[in-house]
Parts: C-alpha cells; structure tokens; sequence
C-alpha cells in the first residue's frame, strides 16, 4: 500500500474526481481542492502533503501565483509542486514560479505516476 | 530697226559706243563673212587678238567650222532674217584649250542699197549664268532623288498654285493616289483638304517665305474611296530661287498615326486605372523615385481630411504611430536597395476620429530598362477591423484550446482507472474496450492539437519556444514514450550528435507525428528503424519504414496541407492531412529541412535536419 499524500488543486471538479480516482485506486492518499487558497489551509495541519498536483488557470486565480507563496513560506517550500496545464508552451513559467515539475494536459496516468515517484523519492 | 538720225549722233561716238559697248560687237561682210569689225569684248569672246580683223570668220575660228554658227550667219545672209540665239553653246579655243560657253545673240543683216553685203553680231557672254542654272538643276534632281528614296513623304508644290511638281512614292501612298497627280493643283488632287488647314498653310508658307512645322496633325484624305483619318508630323518650306522669291514648297510628313492612336490608348487605359484607382475601396497612391506623392485618390483626402491642393506638402510623418515609424522606415528602405515589393502593417492616426487604425500598406516598385526605380504604386487598406478580429481569434483560440482539453483530460483520466480497475477484476475483455477508449481519446487529442497548430501556422502565430537541448536524448524519451502504444519495433540507430537550439516540444511532436505516419502507412510490417547521425553542421534525423510507400511525383505533396497519401481500393487511411504539414513548418521554422525519399510498395525514409549548436 503506497501512503504517499497527494494534494489536487483543480477547478475542475471532473479533473478532481478523475484524477483522484484513479491515484486513489493506485493506493495514493488524495486530498482535492476546487479553489486555490484552500490549500494554505490545508498545508498549515501537521500532516503536510508529500505532493501538490497545481492546475495553472484555477478560476479568479493564477497556479503560479499559488506556487510563488508555497515556495516563499518556509513550512512548505520543500513540498514538490507539479504544475499542470491544458495549455501548451507554459512549462517555462511554470517553473520560473518555483514549480519542481510540469505536465501537460491530457496526459498519460503512467506519465504522471513517473514524474510522483521520482519528486517523492 | 530704226535709223539714227544721221545728224543727231557722230561717227566718233558710234565708234567710242562699238569698242566700249559691255557686249560682243562684230561686222562680218560679204558671204566669207570676212571681219571688218570686232570690238575688244567680242575678241575678249574669241580669245583673239585684232589681227583676226579682215580674215574670214571661218579662218580666225576654224574650231565653229562644225558648230551651228556658220550655218546661221549663212542664212542670215543669205534671207535677210534676223536670228536670235539664246543659251547657246558655243565650243571655242583659248590657249590651244576647247573651251565651253553660252551666248545670247544677235546676228542680223547688214544691208546697203536693199542688198545684203554683211552680217551685224551681238553676242553676249551668258556662261556663267547657264552654268549657275545647270548647277541648280542638278542639285534639284539630286534633291529630288533623295526625297524618292526617302522613307518620309514628301512633296514639292510649284508656284502659288500649288501645282504638284514632285510627289515621292511615300507621298503619292499617303494621298492614295498615283503618279497621274504631277502637274495638277494641289486642291484637284485632294479635294478632300477643302475645310482642313493644309491648303492655307502652305499657301501663306508661299507668301511669307516662313516655314511651317507641326506635330501629330490631323488630317483626313479620301484613300480608296474612304475618308481616313491619320496623324503626320509635317514640315513646310520655302524653297527661293536666287533671287530669293519663293518659287515652291517642300512639303516633309511622317505618319505617326501608330504613335499617336498608342498614345490615346494609353491616356483612355491611364483613365480607366484612375477610374479604378477611385472605385477601389482602399486608398491608392503613387509615388517618384524620391517617395513623393505623386497620385492618390479621393480615399486619400477623406481619411487625411485634406483638401487636394494641400496633398504637395503633406507631411505624413504626424499621422504615422510613434512605434511603427522604424518599421516602416526599415520597409521603403529595403524595398529602395533591394528593389522588392513594399509591405508593411502600420497605425495611421484617423483625423476623424483621432484614434490610430491599422492600415496594410503595400506597393511595387516600378523600374525603367536600366532597373533603376521610377515610381512606386500602392495601395493602404483598412485592416483595423481584420486585426481587432484576428487578435479576438487567437484568445478564442487559446481558450478553445484550454477548454477543449480539459474534459479530454478527466475522461482519458476515467478511461485508465477503468481500465485498471477491470484488469484488476480479471475482466480482460472490458479492460480492453476501456484502452481502446483511451487510445480513440489520445486521437481526437491530437486531432484537437492539429487543427489549432494549423490555425497558428496559417495565422503566423505559431511560437517556439526555443532552447538548447540534446537531440539524442529527446530521440529516446519521445521512442520510449511511443513504444508503449504500439506493437512496432521501433529501432534507433544512432551517434552523439550533441545539442540543437530548438523547441523541445515541437520536435518531439515531429518525431512523434514521423513514427505514427510509418505506422499508419507499414500495415504489413512491424519494424521501423530510426537514425541519428551528424551532417556537417547539422544533425539528421530519419525514419525508415517498409510499408506502401509513395510515387515520385507525390513525394513533395505530402508536405502539404490536407494532403493523404491513399492506398488501393480497399485501403483508406484515417487522418486530416495535417501533420506532415505542420511537421515541415515547425523544421522550417527551426532552420532545419524536412524530405522524403521512397519507393512505391518498398517504403518510405522521412527525413529532417536541424542546425546543430556548438557548445
């Protein structure tokens, strides 16, 4: 049983299901989040995140911004953020923001399941 | 002839009137016609002294004794008729030399007691003047000779009614006429000139000695029983005698009909492109080799809000955007030196509304045989809208884009928990039907991609995101990725060929796009083999398959839009056409060249390079 603890901030609720479905089922623990700021929440409770999937064009919000304040705050910095987008060409800005990873959607599950195990290795 | 009154004159005088008259004097008496009298002026003729006085004529100038003088005197003599002889020519000897000359004469008889008992000569010297005359006459039929040869018309009227004393073959073609016309007046000859200028003209070139001369002059003769109209270039002049009266015209005209109908055509065409110019929705303008406004049409005025005197001093520079003026500058520049098409997209402000519009401007150069240019002509078109458009299109875009993808992946996402969640039940058939889901996703995305890189193409807008990577390396991820989704063997071959500077994405997608196109076209075979290797400068990249490959004649349409490469009649393969095409303009684009070498029923090997980068 894999217990790596994935967070999912997504505003697309079948992204969410989906995805977390089939990490779930893969044996990750998932937690999803439809708006950005909840995360900040989420990451301040003693069990952090091994992980943080972060979709890039959130509604009324911007991924990299997100990112940008994980990676300022010292309690989170370390956590690997993949970015993730529909749209192509962004994998430069992604990781300007601080992201660990990029991926394009849609994507394979086994690319995705590669890019975990080597962040969380 | 009248008798002087012998009272009134004395012998003395006479003799002082005989040896110093300005003339040829002489008294031949007797049928000899012995010389009983010559003054000085009539030896001066003979080219003898006075002992001749008392011989015979015939024996002081034995070289008449052929000549017709002694004839004359004989019959003077002999009827007592007066002779008068004009011009005429006489051979006589000075010096042991036959010498020429022409004499006016007189020779008359001398009676005494009703009976002829000598001969009276008067004779005056008219040499130099028949000669004069013989001259003149042959440089007229010189002159003559050249204007027949001539290839302009010409013609010379005599007198002041311009009788027809010489037409050449040109213009008796011009009158449509034949050689009949010598001798008649000019008005019988073209009755047609009645009401026309010609007729007055030459008759007051007559009166006035002053010459005439025109271009592309009208005139209507009547040839072949037609009234025709044709143009000359025309030229009247005097020609004087010695004395300087006018005695005939020369009448020199050229037919520049051709010319002159050319020049109509081209000003009724120049007319019909001004009037196209103005029915033209956009503005058009022509300018000199210095960039000056040289023509515009009204679209001009209007947008400008200008009146068409103050076009001149326009000063363009104030409308044009502060940010476009480099661009346009560097454009005129290049089409200057480099003598090629003008175009550039600038932002002109509107008088009207104060706002700057985006404008289209183009224009060709116009070179003279030298290659020098002349002018240019060109039109600025209004694309503000086209531009508004075009910019609304590339966020619809991106947007469609984003969106389209985004339930592409939630349900590939479902499709591959399915699939494992059926394998893990052991429901193989299911889990399949759930991969065969997955895969049909992976198409429509891919279709979905094509259809929005080739709107960028067309648009332009494709961009690359241009980095320095190892080729090599991006070979193996992209075969590695492509493998696990076919059954094809994929072989690579390669060498270290280092780094390209490149989009990373889009290369991988060109090698992506190249192993699906060599499985879609081997259905009969299952290995495909890759090669890297180094060229020159470059790095080449290949991909062989064995499947139906391609005729000749096809192997440069593949690259193009839309176009499939069909099977026989039973095969069809799937696709819209594109990914070869966009595959081409991503190598272009990267500097890099894209072909196809194949055989029909052996297959194919796709090709591209890329410029290596030296690190």
């Amino acid at each position: 049983m894999n217990s790596t603890r994935i967070a999912i901030v997504d505003d697309d609720e079948a992204i969410l299901d989906s995805l977390s479905a089939i990490l779930d089922f893969e044996g990750f623990e998932v937690k999803t989040f439809i708006k950005g700021s909840d995360i900040f929440q989420f990451v301040e409770d003693s069990v952090k995140p091994d992980l943080i999937l972060l979709d890039m064009w959130l509604c009324g919000e911007d991924g990299r911004d997100i990112c940008k304040k994980l990676k300022q705050n010292e309690t989170t910095k370390n956590i690997p953020v993949v970015m993730m987008s529909a749209s192509r060409g962004l994998e430069n800005t992604a990781l300007e923001s601080g992201a660990n990873a990029f991926i394009a959607k849609p994507f394979e599950f086994t690319e995705i399941v590669h890019k975990l195990q080597h962040l969380t290795a | 002839m009248k008798k002087f009154p012998e009272s009134a004159i004395s012998l003395e005088s006479l003799t002082s009137l005989f040896s110093q008259a300005p003339v040829g004097l002489a008294i031949l008496m007797g049928e000899n016609h012995v010389i009983a009298n010559a003054n000085k002026q009539v030896l001066e003729y003979w080219g003898k002294g006075d002992h001749v006085i008392g011989l015979p004529v015939i024996e002081a100038l034995p070289e008449i004794a052929n000549q017709e003088f002694p004839g004359i005197l004989k019959k003077v003599f002999v009827t007592g008729q007066t002779i008068k002889g004009n011009k005429v020519k006489a051979l006589l000897e000075k010096d042991g030399v036959m010498l020429t000359y022409y004499f006016d004469f007189i020779y008359a008889p001398i009676l005494a007691e009703k009976v002829i008992t000598g001969v009276s000569v008067v004779a005056i010297n008219v040499t130099d003047q028949v000669l004069s005359e013989q001259k003149l006459h042959e440089s007229e039929l010189r002159f003559k000779e050249i204007l027949e040869i001539s290839d302009y018309s010409a013609a010379i009227y005599r007198g002041e009614d311009l009788i027809v004393d010489f037409a050449n073959e040109q213009m008796i073609k011009t009158w449509g006429k034949s050689n009949a016309v010598i001798g008649l007046k000019l008005e019988e000859v073209l009755p047609e000139l009645a009401g026309q200028p010609f007729i007055g003209l030459l008759k007051n070139v007559y009166r006035t000695g002053e010459p005439f001369q025109s271009s592309e002059e009208k005139a209507d003769l009547m040839i072949n029983g037609e009234l025709q109209r044709s143009y000359y270039n025309l030229a009247y002049r005097a020609i004087k005698n010695s004395s300087g009266e006018v005695e005939a015209i020369l009448n020199v005209a050229v037919n520049v009909s051709n010319l002159v109908e050319a020049k109509m055509k081209a000003q009724s065409s120049a007319k019909g492109y001004r009037d196209l110019a103005e029915a033209m929705p956009q503005i058009v303008w022509t300018t000199d080799e210095h960039k000056k406004i040289k023509y515009f049409n009204q679209n001009m005025l209007k947008f400008l809000n200008v009146e068409k005197a103050e076009m001149s001093n326009y000063d363009f520079s104030k409308i044009i955007h502060p940010e476009d003026f480099e661009l346009l500058k560097k454009a005129w520049k290049d089409s200057k030196t480099e003598k090629v098409f003008f175009e550039a997209e600038t932002r002109f402000l509107d008088s009207v509304s104060n706002q700057y519009i985006w404008f289209l401007n183009r224009a060709t150069p116009i070179l003279d045989e030298n290659e020098n240019i002349i002018q240019w002509i060109g039109t600025s078109t209004n694309i503000d809208e086209f531009k508004t458009l075009a910019a609304q299109k590339d966020t619809f875009l991106g947007i469609a884009s984003h969106e389209l993808k985004t339930p592409l992946t939630s349900l590939k996402l479902y499709a591959q928990v399915l699939e494992r969640m059926l394998r893990k039940s052991g429901d193989e058939k299911n889990a399949d039907f759930a991969k065969k889901m997955d895969v049909q996703i992976v198409k429509l995305t891919s279709l979905i991609g094509d259809l929005l890189d080739v709107t960028k193409i067309n648009a332009g807008k494709i961009s690359l995101n241009e980095v320095t990577f190892d080729f090599e390396k991006l070979v193996y991820d992209t075969v590695e990725e492509q493998q696990m989704s076919t059954d094809y063997k994929i072989e690579i071959i390669s060498e270290k060929v280092g780094m390209v500077f490149a989009d990373r994405d889009r290369v991988s997608q060109v090698i992506t796009n190249f192993i699906s196109n060599a499985i879609k076209y081997s259905p009969n075979t299952e290995k495909i083999i890759i090669r890297v290797f180094p060229e020159d400068d470059n790095i080449q990249f290949s991909i062989q398959d064995f499947g139906i490959g391609m005729p000749e004649d096809k192997k440069d349409k593949v690259f193009e839009q839309y176009y499939r490469v069909s099977g026989d009649e039973q095969t069809t393969f799937p696709g819209l056409g594109l990914g070869l095409f966009i595959s081409s303009q991503i190598i272009l684009r990267s500097r890099g060249k894209i072909w196809v070498n194949s055989v029909l029923g052996k297959g194919s090997t796709f090709c591209f390079t890329l410029p290596k980068v030296e690190i």
